[in-house]
């Protein structure tokens, strides 16, 4: 194994022996992927070509079926629909609950920061099925919720908050604000606090400062982690199982069905096949959003 | 101890030219520092006897040995690195035993040595500290140590005293020095620091632009520089337009300045061939000047400021073609004041003649 | 004064959120009525001795397939990592980007691939992946593999080559070099590579879901076909016990990550 240190610049023959060294080294591991992932998907894709012939049963010719049916039939447009409205409500629920406190965290100085971070990733450190199953006590019908607000004669009769798109988009929510939070945070670190307090100098009130100041300097980064949670909620599969109670047909939740029930394969693979796209490209977005922001960052600094 | 020989060793690095044809020998146990600029190839040189740069053509030779196709591991060399390159996951004493366990030294034998080389840098308490726990100091000792403890056949420092404040530089100059003669180890100094490479070296190798400007004892080197570039890069010096008017018998020649004020020298420049009517420069060390008229060689200058420095004070002057001087006051010595006429007088053995 | 109030509220509110479901899973553990009512009106402790051993099984097949893949995860990881920062072939940055690209995708749409993969990799050559241990550890590598890679990456950029030069010039073959100074001053970085491969796979539901099956139930999953089908108080209890387990091997890995950063690079 050749180490950086060995001078490359020689003949060319050696540079070449040099390089190769690393193409043998990088070639298990390549390999192994290829295998067990690359070729999957790729089969995957293959699949969402053909079309179903009985169950679990996939014929052999080519056909784009599959993708018209996806794009015309209304069933499928509102499957569609409901995961892209999923990822919206969820997106926003993280936006408003997580802004304040990320700007807490990214401008206080006290010394319970390290705490307060520490709990807010700490609901990632436990798995997504026991945070899953800990929202039924809260959320069912004879839940602490439904409890409070009956005990409180805010209502009548227990609301249905779980088991349902409601329960999906709470439990989303939950799972995803760590994410939106630290993304933030770290956003609103990079911008000066100095802005802020140019800002009241000059006479805006804090609503004020913010909505000219904050809001705009951090939108790219708002934009970017926005993005993110957005493709983290409609990639989601056991959140929306669990608390849709196998009844919220989102695109995740419909794929899976596709393969365990209905066993129509090339229907799922269709779906499988958009939402890899389409994943895919919302994370590349995101992280262009974020270099843009990254490089224009520096030029608001002083010298 | 053995030699270390580079035969019209060159290296290019695509089309930039790094190394030129060098010739180089050092004596077993020789103390030689290479001396230049940033970019003018002494690390090149210095990386090249360690193995980590393979010449473009060229040979070196060890001690006998063509170690030039040999790669790092098998050339016995020890090198003490700018930024001491301590293995943070093992401590001092592991550190210096890395070079030692990877020979298969046996046990005792390792420890034996271990403590040897904790005890010639003076650092034994630390054996068991971690390089993060040490001073920039102590660890380039330890680094030394390191190095030492293989009883490499050449030892080899890229400067390793760059990151360190003066005092310390100081100290560890002296410290390198003692252990290199007492250990007699033949050594590579590269530093382009020239109050370092004249207090420590035996020899030192001016380089520019990939070759070896001078290459002399320090105080040759400092007397006696061969080009504009060493006398200016080595110490200060005061240069004058002259033009050869006679040569004497006695190895010395008499010199004349052009234009109006014509003005004449006595310089030694035995071992120049020159000619009667050639132009060459005249060096002086600003320490060699004297005010008054006491000695061989006169001008006459007009002061025109003066820099203190707390143990000499510079005083500049200009000369009667425009030339400018800087003359060293010692201390007790009166200074003139600004827009004083002097005279400056140095001593015909106390200049040099060089030719670019 | 009122703006310090409401931000501490919310504060306040959005860590009550955050900490619920998980505290809530302790405590209703030990209910003793129905399982998914709250508040508590009685204590028991009997959930837990209703515990079927099948979930033990699982917890088994779990920690097997954790701790294989984060061993693959790391060895694979760590010479693709180094030929990514190290080597200049043609195609590198095309590597890098399908190296970390399972990231991108949605764990589901790697579960079913895998799934429909299995079929066909039966179909070719009669072996059996799906419902193995096998499967489920190669399911698992989509996303050790990229996560050990990016760690390693990571903690690579700050390389000092000239402890490398050091090794070598003081005699170590450049295979010496590897093992007692690269991997050494890389070790935190493959550790905690390898710990997110762990954990990640412990917490994976899609995947394993589709890729395993029988004998090769991982818990997460086991839980899951229970929660779908009868939500009773054992389910309550595994997740508590679960939260249990999570907390001490965070506290675990704070001792070892403290140690592991006194004998790591302290340089």
């Amino acid at each position: 194994m050749s180490t950086a240190a060995i001078d490359r610049s020689a003949a060319p023959a050696r540079t070449r022996r040099a390089a190769d060294v690393w193409l043998w080294i990088v070639l298990p591991t390549t390999a192994v992927f290829c295998l067990i992932f690359a070729t999957p998907i790729l089969d995957l894709t293959a699949l969402s070509f053909h079309a179903m012939t009985g169950p679990a049963q996939v014929g052999d010719a080519f056909t784009l079926a599959n993708y018209r049916a996806f794009v015309t039939d209304p069933f499928y447009l509102q499957i569609l629909l409901r995961t892209c409205w999923l990822g919206a409500l969820v997106t926003l629920g993280c936006l408003v609950i997580g802004y304040p406190v990320a700007y807490y965290l990214a401008r206080t100085s006290s010394r319970w920061r390290g705490m307060a971070l520490f709990l807010v990733i700490s609901p990632l450190l436990v798995s997504a099925i026991v945070r899953n199953i800990g929202w039924f006590p809260l959320l069912s019908e004879s839940g602490l919720v439904n409890w409070a607000l009956l005990k409180l004669g805010v209502i009548g009769a227990p609301l249905p908050l779980v088991n349902n798109f409601t329960g999906v988009v709470i439990g989303l929510v939950h799972a995803l604000l760590p994410f939106m939070i630290l993304t933030l945070t770290t956003v609103i670190q990079r911008i000066d606090a100095d802005l802020e307090e140019a800002a009241a100098n000059l006479g805006a009130g804090p609503l004020e400062a913010f909505w000219r100041v904050l809001l705009p300097l951090s939108l790219p980064g708002v934009v970017s982690g926005s993005l993110l949670v957005f493709t983290m909620a409609i990639s989601a599969y056991t959140t929306p199982a669990i608390l849709g109670g196998n009844r919220v047909l989102v695109m995740a939740t419909y794929i899976a069905q596709q393969f365990r029930t209905v066993l129509n394969y090339p229907a799922g693979g269709t779906a499988a096949a958009l939402l890899l796209v389409f994943a895919a490209l919302l994370t590349l977005l995101a992280l262009q959003v974020r270099t843009a922001d990254g490089e224009s960052a520096s030029e608001g600094r002083g010298a | 101890m053995s030699e270390v020989l580079f035969e019209k060793v060159e290296k290019r690095f695509g089309d930039q030219v790094a190394v030129r044809g060098i010739d180089l020998l050092v004596r077993p146990g020789e103390f030689v520092t290479l001396l230049g600029p940033s970019g003018c190839g002494k690390t090149t040189c210095l990386r090249m006897i360690a193995g980590f740069i393979a010449p473009t053509s060229g040979r070196i030779v060890m001690g006998g040995r063509d170690i030039t196709a040999l790669p790092p591991y098998r050339r016995n060399t020890g090198m003490v690195f700018q930024s001491y390159a301590l293995f943070p996951h093992r401590t001092v004493a592991d550190n210096i035993a890395f070079g030692l366990q990877v020979r298969r030294l046996p046990r005792a034998e390792c420890e034996a040595r271990i403590k040897d080389a904790l005890r010639l840098v003076h650092l034994e308490p630390f054996a068991d500290r971690y390089p993060g726990q040490l001073s920039g100091g102590q660890r380039q000792r330890v680094a030394l140590a390191r190095a030492v403890v293989i009883r490499p056949e050449v030892l080899l420092l890229d400067e390793p005293l760059a990151a360190l404040d003066l005092k310390l530089r100081e100290e560890l100059q002296v410290e390198i020095k003692r252990i290199q003669s007492t250990l007699k180890i033949t050594t590579l100094f590269v530093t382009h620091d020239q109050g370092e490479a004249l207090s420590m070296s035996d020899r030192v190798a001016v380089m520019h632009d990939g070759r070896i400007a001078q290459i002399d004892s320090p105080e040759m080197l400092y007397e006696r520089p061969n080009s504009r570039y060493v006398a200016n890069f080595v110490g200060r010096t005061n240069l004058l337009d002259v033009v050869v008017r006679e040569k004497r018998g006695d190895g010395m020649v008499r010199v004349e300045t052009d234009g109006a004020d014509k003005a004449s020298f006595i310089a030694a420049a035995a071992h120049l061939q020159i000619d009667v009517g050639a132009r060459c420069l005249l060096g002086v060390r600003p320490e060699h000047f004297h005010f008054g008229d006491g000695r061989a060689n006169v001008i006459q200058a007009k002061v025109r400021g003066a820099t203190y420095l707390g143990s000499i004070r510079y005083v500049e002057a200009e000369g009667p073609a425009g030339q400018s001087f800087v003359v060293q006051v010692r201390p007790g010595e009166p200074a003139p004041a600004r827009g004083e006429v002097v005279l400056i007088s140095w001593r015909p053995e106390s200049c040099f003649l060089l030719t670019e | 004064m009122i703006r310090w109030f409401a931000l501490r509220a919310t504060l306040f509110l959005t860590f009550a959120f955050l900490l619920a479901p998980v505290c809530v899973v302790v405590i209703a553990s030990f209910n003793g009525g129905p399982v998914l009512s709250f508040p508590p009106r009685s204590f028991t402790t009997h959930w837990y001795a209703l515990i079927k051993p099948e979930f033990f099984a699982a917890l088994e097949v779990s920690l097997i397939v954790g701790a294989v893949t984060a061993l693959l995860s790391v060895g694979l990881g760590l010479p693709a990592a180094l030929a990514l920062s190290r080597g200049r072939f043609p195609g590198r940055d095309g590597l890098n980007a399908i190296l970390l690209s399972p990231l991108i995708v949605p764990a589901l749409v790697t579960g079913v691939a895998l799934y429909q993969f299995s079929l066909t990799f039966w179909d070719l050559t009669h072996v059996v992946l799906g419902g193995t241990l096998i499967g489920l550890i190669v399911g698992h590598l989509t996303f050790g593999i990229p996560f050990s890679v990016r760690a390693i990456l990571a903690g690579h950029a700050r390389f000092d080559y000239a402890l490398e030069e050091a090794a070598l010039n003081l005699g170590a073959t450049p295979l010496q070099t590897f093992w007692r100074v690269t991997v050494p001053v890389l070790r935190p970085s493959i550790v905690a590579g390898g710990i997110f491969a762990f954990v990640m796979s412990l917490d994976d539901v899609p995947i394993a879901l589709f890729i395993g099956g029988g004998d090769a139930t991982t818990l997460p999953v086991r839980i899951f076909t229970t929660v779908e089908f009868d939500f009773g108080g054992d389910v309550m209890a595994i997740a508590a016990l679960i939260v249990g387990g999570s907390i001490v091997l965070m506290l675990a890995l704070d001792r070892l990550i403290g140690l592991d950063r006194l004998f790591g690079a302290r340089a």
